[in-house]
């Protein structure tokens, strides 16, 4: 649900109204006018407050006859060429600088490779003092719009129609075909009855259109506004034309044209806000580079995504590996304790046959005729050592190739093979040591 | 800024991002990375290894409940039991024990060793009877030194020095809560 509130600061007089939105439609929910002593924000804020508006997002009307008015048709373009295009005409129109101008426009028909927009514009020094004023007295302008708009959206769709506004001694009077705004002019009524100069500027207008357009017949005349004072000149109006004058609201003389602009901006009418005029909105369009780089910038996201992701997977494996790893190690530790032990006991059964194989083999390599050992130690580390004597150094040579070729040693050597002077007949005295085979640390193993 | 710039200038700014991107993204990711297989595999040795072992849990505690049992089977008083086995050992080698010293206890892992010193005076006969007797007896007992010498001229007299050793089970005392 929205809501709008059009202010339309006349010369001595504001008029205020106000219109809601909702789905089913747009209504007026207040309306009023009150004494204006300036335009200035202390006497609008005044002003607003005895019409109810306090603090609200409002639109500002500015009268027809502060407006300039211009059809234009232009070639057929994008939107941007449009604004391009129209603000090239512009340049050249308005009497005035482009800059020293709010302008704004709406599309009013296309075809055969035309497009027709409507431009309004007003001079800025008789726009910027109101916003000046209303945003001093708190509110906040959303909008400012050409009150023949107002007009135009209390005209009734289809056939050609002239609309009347008649506020403050003055005379709006417009001709609209098919919602659109044909012909617009304003009139000053002077004194004495308003219905007798109405009736003339009527008469002049259509004439005027006649002129200009001629063959189309404009059948209805509106005047904008209901209650009695209306229905009165309406009557008045009607009967000095000699046709019949129907009459459009909600609101009165007064207030009709802002609660017509009011009801058609939230309808959403076009109507050209001249606070914002349509813009070349330069529209991003992506080439084959900027495809490339975003692909590229997409790819590397992906990476950066996955790179993380996969090592917060590579975390969790390897905590989940360390607690299995963690779970074992007690029956681990355990097992390997009790072989520990076994093994160690072991080395007073069955590991100690290493000892007496190793002296069963000694006997029978040694061959007393060429060898004899004089003294053998076998310590717990598995070290041999064999002193002895033999006839040759031949015989030494042979018993440590032997030893070797046991098995039961994994190093074996004569550290000593030399000549002595023994009568016996053994002339050589030898040492051996080894080191038997399956010892490791100390220990002998199977 | 004619093409030629513009291209080395765009050469320029890659490769500074690539070293950038290199230096701060990439390395320490792969770091983390490396670092973090290296610890995977490391792990799966260790769990490798530890299946292993556990793969051999029922042969070994079967070995131990062997050892175990064949160790309860003996005497309390293990130094008076094996003294006497070693006695009737040399008996039935015929010769005497000549025990050098009392054997003092060391630790072997939750054992205790008793190490007994020998020496003999004894025949070629006497000493393969010995070393049969000492093979084949089914008593816990190590030889930890075995030294030979004759004489050429007395070859069939022997000198023999002896150390042998037994074991006791006497598990180290653990603490409340720690490993049995």
């Amino acid at each position: 649900m929205s809501e709008l509130t059009v202010l339309n600061l006349g010369a001595s007089r504001l008029v205020a109204v106000t219109a809601r939105a909702n789905g089913q439609g747009a209504h007026i929910v207040r309306s009023g006018s009150a004494e204006l002593a300036s335009v200035d924000a202390a006497p609008l804020r005044a002003a607003a407050e005895k019409c109810g508006v306090a603090g609200a997002r409002v639109a500002l009307v500015v009268e027809r006859g502060r407006a300039i008015l211009r059809d234009l048709e232009l070639p057929e373009g994008t939107p941007e060429e449009l604004v391009s295009m129209v603000r090239f005409q512009v340049e050249r129109e308005l009497p005035l600088p482009v800059d020293q101008v709010r302008y704004s426009y709406v599309e009013t028909g296309r075809g055969e490779g035309k497009v027709r927009v409507q431009v309004a514009a007003v001079p800025k020094d008789l726009i910027d003092p109101a916003l000046a004023a209303a945003e001093g007295a708190g509110l906040k302008v959303t909008g400012v719009y050409v009150s023949s708009y107002g007009l135009l959206a209390l005209s009734p769709d289809g056939e050609p129609a002239v609309l009347i506004e008649v506020a403050g001694g003055e005379a709006e009077i417009l001709v609209a075909r098919g919602g659109r705004m044909e012909f617009s002019r304003t009139a000053t009524l002077g004194e004495g009855a308003p219905a007798d100069a109405l009736a003339r500027e009527v008469d002049r207008t259509l004439r005027a259109f006649a002129a200009r357009s001629p063959g189309t017949e404009v059948a209805r005349i509106v005047l904008a506004g209901e209650g009695e004072a209306a229905s009165a000149l309406a009557k008045g109006l009607g009967e000095l034309l000699a046709r019949p004058v129907s009459q459009a609201g909600p609101g009165d003389l007064e207030t009709a044209p802002a609660a017509g602009l009011c009801l058609g901006v939230l309808r959403g009418r076009p109507i050209p806000d001249l606070l914002h005029p349509p813009a070349a909105g330069r529209r991003f369009r992506p080439k084959a580079a900027h495809r490339v780089a975003a692909l590229a910038a997409l790819v590397l996201v992906l990476l950066g995504v996955w790179s993380q992701v996969a090592l917060a997977d590579k975390r969790r494996e390897l905590a989940r590996k360390r607690d299995e790893l963690k779970s074992l190690e007690p029956r681990v530790k355990a097992v390997n304790r009790m072989h520990e032990e076994t093994e160690r006991a072991l080395q007073w059964t069955e590991y100690r046959k290493v000892w007496f194989e190793t002296l069963e083999m000694l006997q029978k390599h040694v061959n007393p005729t060429q060898l004899w050992i004089s003294s053998s130690t076998f310590e717990e580390t598995g070290s041999v050592r064999l002193q002895g004597k033999a006839q040759d150094h031949k015989n030494v040579t042979a018993f440590v190739t032997a030893l070797e070729k046991s098995g039961h040693f994994s190093a074996v050597k004569a550290d000593k093979n030399s000549p002595n002077n023994d009568r016996t007949g053994y002339r050589q005295d030898f040492v051996i040591t080894g080191q038997l085979a399956g010892y490791a640390n100390g220990k002998a193993r199977k | 800024m004619d093409r030629r710039t513009q291209v080395l200038v765009g050469v320029v700014v890659a490769a500074g991002l690539a070293f950038a991107a290199d230096r701060f993204l990439i390395a320490p990711w792969w770091t983390a990375w490396t670092r973090l297989s290296g610890e995977i595999r490391n792990v799966d040795v260790e769990i490798g290894k530890a299946r292993a072992t556990l793969a051999r849990e029922g042969r070994v505690m079967k070995d131990w409940k062997e050892v175990r049992d064949r160790l309860s089977r003996r005497p309390e008083d293990v130094r008076t039991h094996f003294m006497s086995h070693l006695g009737s050992l040399c008996d039935k080698a015929g010769v005497s024990l000549d025990l050098t010293g009392s054997p003092q206890p060391q630790r072997r892992g939750d054992f205790q060793e008793y190490v007994y010193e020998t020496r003999f005076k004894l025949t070629w006969e006497q000493f393969v009877n010995l070393l049969a007797s000492l093979h084949n007896t089914k008593e816990f007992l190590k030889p930890s030194r075995i030294a030979i010498s004759s004489q050429y001229e007395r070859e069939a007299r022997l000198d023999l020095e002896l150390k042998v050793s037994t074991i006791e089970y006497d598990p180290v005392a653990t603490k409340p809560g720690g490993r049995p």
